[in-house]
């Protein structure tokens, strides 16, 4: 017979199983009958010949199981009858079921999440058709110390030209900005996006209506239009599909809708409503400031069948002859490129990395706590198991009974993972376009294959050792029955007790993890960030060019509005700030202070425009001289404010104070002097973790602009004051919108997300790990405690004290707690470097947090342990001598 | 006739690999059904071994599933239709490796036997 017939036999015997039992029937009841035929030859009585092979033939059920189990495939209609037997056992152990579907459900649920977010960060295909092949370029700069710094657009536009190696070259600014729209008589703030004309055709991004802009439209000769996003579409023009074409006042100029970008696409700026270009004159290329302003990100596509190699090599050569011909903005510029990928994701890595690997020891350790109940649960059906062995059930046939039952939990809680998972992540808003908003989270194939691999995973994990543990028993099923309880017992103990430390184990890691993490949020909390966040409101307002046409009139609306808000009961400080502490910096500079010595110059600061009420509201102290004041008007000599970081690191010999910058490394007669008047105390622009940088703060009334935060310090509850602010803002003006209302404490907050997302997901982690480790150890106390009842009636009755029973039973427990605590510490000091780029103000490997981790999973053990321990000193000896 | 020797006793598996050596000696002779190859055993054993069914169906299935036999249903000499069971080429290399096992085996504790 060959292979393909034996096979087909096989396959034939599984669909037409009743065919085949009516085979086997047939085949028994021939060799009955000549049984039968033998005794009557041998002269026995028919009647008495048919019962004497029926008996010959003996326990026809015992064999009828060992024929089937000895037929390849017979598991498959068996599976149907352990599937419903399984169900059944379900019913019957509610709370077995829950737990194990609990623990199978959050284990897999986080790394399902975790799973499609990685997924979506470093595998999925970015959404723009051209991802492959796009580039980051960035200006480096290493006198100032810049690394990715943005690009002049002058630069951009040459390397556009000249380098062959890309199709073409787009660039965006990631500043951003707003423009006023006025609705329905109401004015609303549209988030806009500045970019080049062929910044989606560089993506491969089309609008779902209308058109792409234009290179054209890159130049202010080009035609003012705009895209929108699917969200302001639907808000703002009722998702009206006639909207293209027509004309729109956005601030004070007018400029055709072209286009609606897809549903939540919002790159390369989170929340972008409306994409505008650059509209930059034609006549600025010409310009040195057009090259001296590093303030766009160029986005290049590669040609077709270039590498990125290749394609820095050609532009390395562009850029040292950019050098040459352009020696007063060029002389130490550098370019570099990065691919669209890891540029997005280069803040992101590495605590997605971490917490990938958090989520993986979490879902270690609920596989061990699940196997772990699963051995227990084996463990109480030690009589069923060997009944069934005695009956006949084959050894093949308990694997597969035990086996459908725990596949069964581990599919069930493997789909409840999934949704749990998906659940979860639509709770914190990360499905769909993701974050940063060139990444879609999806339940894809690849997030499909890791729910299965995930839950046979944990299927297997948990699965196998009850299923070897009943195997034994089953053997030792036909060993005398008192046998039972202390040899298999003893090796189970070891398998629970060893599963019990691993859980321990993992614990550690988790809340050590979370200990670090809490540590780090703790240090952010209090560092000094040079101002106080609270009671303070602010709100970004601004001023429209049609009825503010010059810098004269922007100032008296912002002085206007300042008095009129100092006038407001609830609030008692106001003042005005180019851009909010602790939100990142915008521009920065060089500068030469008037008497320095020709080589000498300060680089790297960065400015903010500012009045005195803003460092009053925020109680940012004044350290030397005076306070910018309203006398410092454009009439007057131009003063600026300094921070003690500039003071120190420019000004360390010498008193700052009355002395002259420019912004310029050799000022000439057209430069602007600023004379420093006074130093004030360090604030940090950045986030708490980073440390101030020198910064200028030039007055409001001189050095003006259109878009400002007004900032106040209230003595009420911040927001409570939003609407009479509103209210004073339109009895001034009612065209002008409030923006961005928020309190300086959730900004603070906000600079600290990275490390509080995840303190918290460290802080979710380590508490289920804290309360999956508990259940554990109080599972094997608890088991031990049971297993020994006799024992431990016996011993009290002989006149044992109630310590050297708890002593008795709490050793196990006790053992697997400190040989997992043991295990951890070392494992967690192992991989504690991992996440010290993630700390602040802690070392990864700090002895008192993670002492006092050791110390809590220790006490945690210790009670878990102790209330079987207490239970098992109340037992009443006469009737525990009666268990079994 | 034997009853079924304590499952999963290192006897039992020796007596599984012994019976399936055995039908596979009694096939290779010619095709036959189950009730001629617990025939032929007993008497080839001249009734020392009586062959139970509860090991011989058993260890036909487990025999075919090897792919050492097939089976296939034909009509005995008394016009009765009775499975019979044949030797694949397979059964027969396994039959000749099987037995220089065997051989060796008893060879073996024979030779322990006598040296003790």
């Amino acid at each position: 017979m060959g292979l393909m017939s034996r096979w087909r036999k096989r396959l034939g015997a599984l669909t037409n199983r009743a065919a085949v039992e009516r085979e086997l029937d047939e085949e028994i009841a021939f060799h009955m009958e000549m049984a039968t035929e033998r005794f009557i030859r041998e002269g026995v009585p028919p009647d008495e010949a048919r019962r004497r092979a029926a008996v010959e033939f003996g326990g026809a059920t015992r064999f009828r199981e060992e024929v089937r189990e000895a037929r390849f495939f017979a598991w498959l209609p068996q599976a149907g009858r352990d599937l419903r037997y399984a169900l059944r056992g379900m019913r019957h152990r509610p709370g077995f079921v829950v737990a194990i579907l609990l623990t199978l459900s959050l284990g897999i649920g986080a790394s399902v999440a975790m799973f499609a977010t990685a997924n979506a960060l470093f595998l999925r295909p970015l959404p723009f058709a051209n991802a492959d092949r796009l580039q980051v370029l960035y200006e480096t700069n290493p006198e100032f110390g810049w690394v990715v710094a943005d690009a002049a657009p002058a630069n951009v536009l040459d390397w556009r030209e000249r380098v062959a190696a890309f199709e073409d070259i787009a660039a965006y600014s990631r500043f951003g900005g707003a423009l006023t729209y006025v609705q329905d008589g109401e004015p609303q703030l549209l988030e806009i996006a500045e970019v080049t004309g062929n910044f989606f055709d560089v993506l491969g991004v089309r609008p779902e209506i209308g058109r792409g802009f234009r290179w054209a439209e890159t130049w202010s000769d080009g035609g003012n239009t705009v895209i929108l996003s699917h969200a302001t579409w639907e808000t703002h023009f009722g998702a009206d599909r006639s909207v293209i074409g027509r004309t729109v006042r956005l601030g004070s100029g007018l400029y055709e809708v072209v286009g609606v970008m897809p549903r939540g696409f919002s790159f390369p700026i989170e929340g972008t409503a409306v994409w505008k270009t650059f509209g930059w004159d034609p006549a600025s290329r010409a310009q040195t400031s057009f090259r001296r302003a590093h303030y766009v990100r160029p986005i290049a596509k590669l040609a077709a069948g270039v590498s990125a190699e290749q394609a820095n090599a050609q532009l390395q050569v562009e850029v040292a002859k950019l050098k040459e011909e352009y020696p007063q903005t060029n002389r130490v510029m550098g370019a570099e490129m990065m691919g669209l990928r890891p540029f997005l994701l280069r803040e992101l890595r590495k605590p997605v990395l971490v917490l990938m690997g958090a989520v993986a020891v979490l879902l270690l350790l609920a596989c061990a706590n699940v196997a772990n109940l699963a051995i227990l649960r084996a463990l109480g059906r030690e009589q069923e198991i060997a009944v069934r062995s005695a009956l006949g059930a084959g050894r093949g046939r308990l694997t597969a009974m035990l086996s459908v039952e725990h596949g069964l939990l581990a599919v069930i809680g493997g789909a409840l993972g999934a949704a749990t998972g998906w659940a979860a992540l639509r709770i914190l808003g990360l499905t769909g376009y993701g974050v940063p908003a060139a990444t879609q989270v999806a339940m894809d194939s690849r997030v499909m294959l890791f729910v299965l691999g995930v839950t046979a995973f944990c299927a297997v994990l948990f699965g196998a050792s009850p299923v070897l543990l009943a195997l034994r028993q089953a053997r030792a099923a036909d060993v005398r029955s008192s046998e039972r309880g202390a040899a298999g017992g003893r090796r189970s103990a070891r398998l629970v007790t060893g599963l019990v430390a691993l859980e321990v184990a993992l614990a550690v890691m988790l809340v050590a993890g979370a200990g670090l993490m809490a540590r780090t949020a703790m240090g952010l909390r209090e560092v000094d960030v040079g101002f106080r966040s609270d009671h303070v409101l602010a709100l970004r307002v601004t001023t429209p060019v049609a009825r503010y046409q010059d810098g004269a009139a922007v100032v008296a609306f912002q002085d206007r509005f300042i008095e009129a808000l100092e006038a407001t009961a609830g609030i008692e400080r106001a003042g005005i700030v180019g851009s909010l502490p602790l939100s990142g910096t915008s521009w920065s500079s060089q500068f030469k202070a008037e008497g320095w010595p020709a080589d000498k110059y300060g680089s790297e600061i960065v400015h903010r425009r500012a009045d005195e009420g803003y460092f009053e509201a925020l109680g940012t102290p004044l350290r030397r001289g005076r306070m910018m004041e309203p006398r410092d008007r454009a009439d007057a000599p131009f003063a600026v404010v300094v921070n003690e970081t500039f003071a120190r690191k420019f000004f360390a010999e010498e008193d700052p104070i009355g002395k002259r910058i420019a912004y310029d490394r050799e000022p000439t007669p057209a430069s602007t002097w600023y004379e420093i008047v006074g130093v004030v105390g360090d604030q940090h622009q950045v986030s708490p973790g980073q440390a101030p940088v020198p910064e200028v703060f030039e007055s409001r009334r001189q050095d003006w602009g259109r878009t400002v935060w007004v900032v106040m310090r209230t003595s009420v509850e911040p927001m409570s004051v939003v609407a009479s602010v509103r209210a004073r803002l339109r009895e001034i003006d009612a065209t002008i919108p409030m923006a961005k209302v928020r309190t300086l404490d959730e900004v603070r907050r906000e600079s600290m997300a990275r490390e509080d997302s995840v303190l918290g997901l460290f802080t979710a982690f380590g508490g289920l790990a804290l309360l999956l480790a508990a259940v554990g150890v109080y599972a094997v106390a608890a088991q031990s405690a049971r297993q020994r009842t006799r024992e431990i009636g016996i011993r009290l009755a002989l006149g044992a004290t109630a310590s050297d029973i708890a002593r008795l039973v709490l050793g196990r427990g006790v053992v697997s707690v400190a040989v997992g605590l043991a295990i951890g510490l070392g494992a967690t000091l192992a991989a504690a470097r991992a996440l010290e780029s993630l700390l602040y103000g802690v070392k990864a490997t700090d002895a008192g947090t993670i002492g006092a981790v050791a110390l809590l999973l220790l006490a945690v053990g210790v009670v878990a342990c102790w209330i079987p321990a207490r239970w098992a000193t109340r037992l009443d000896p006469v009737r525990s001598l009666k268990v079994e | 006739m034997t009853p079924p020797a304590p499952r999963s006793s290192p006897a039992a598996d020796v007596l599984r690999g012994t019976l399936e050596l055995l039908i596979l000696k009694a096939l290779s002779l010619e095709p036959m059904h189950g009730w001629a190859i617990a025939q032929r055993l007993e008497q080839l054993t001249r009734e020392a071994l009586q062959v139970g069914q509860g090991s011989l169906y058993p260890a036909l299935q487990r025999l075919e599933e090897k792919g050492w036999v097939e089976s296939d249903w034909r009509v005995t000499e008394q016009n009765r239709r009775a499975k019979y069971y044949e030797l694949t080429a397979a059964g027969r290399r396994a039959l000749g490796a099987e037995a220089k096992q065997w051989k060796e085996y008893v060879a073996m504790v024979d030779m322990v036997l006598r040296t003790t």
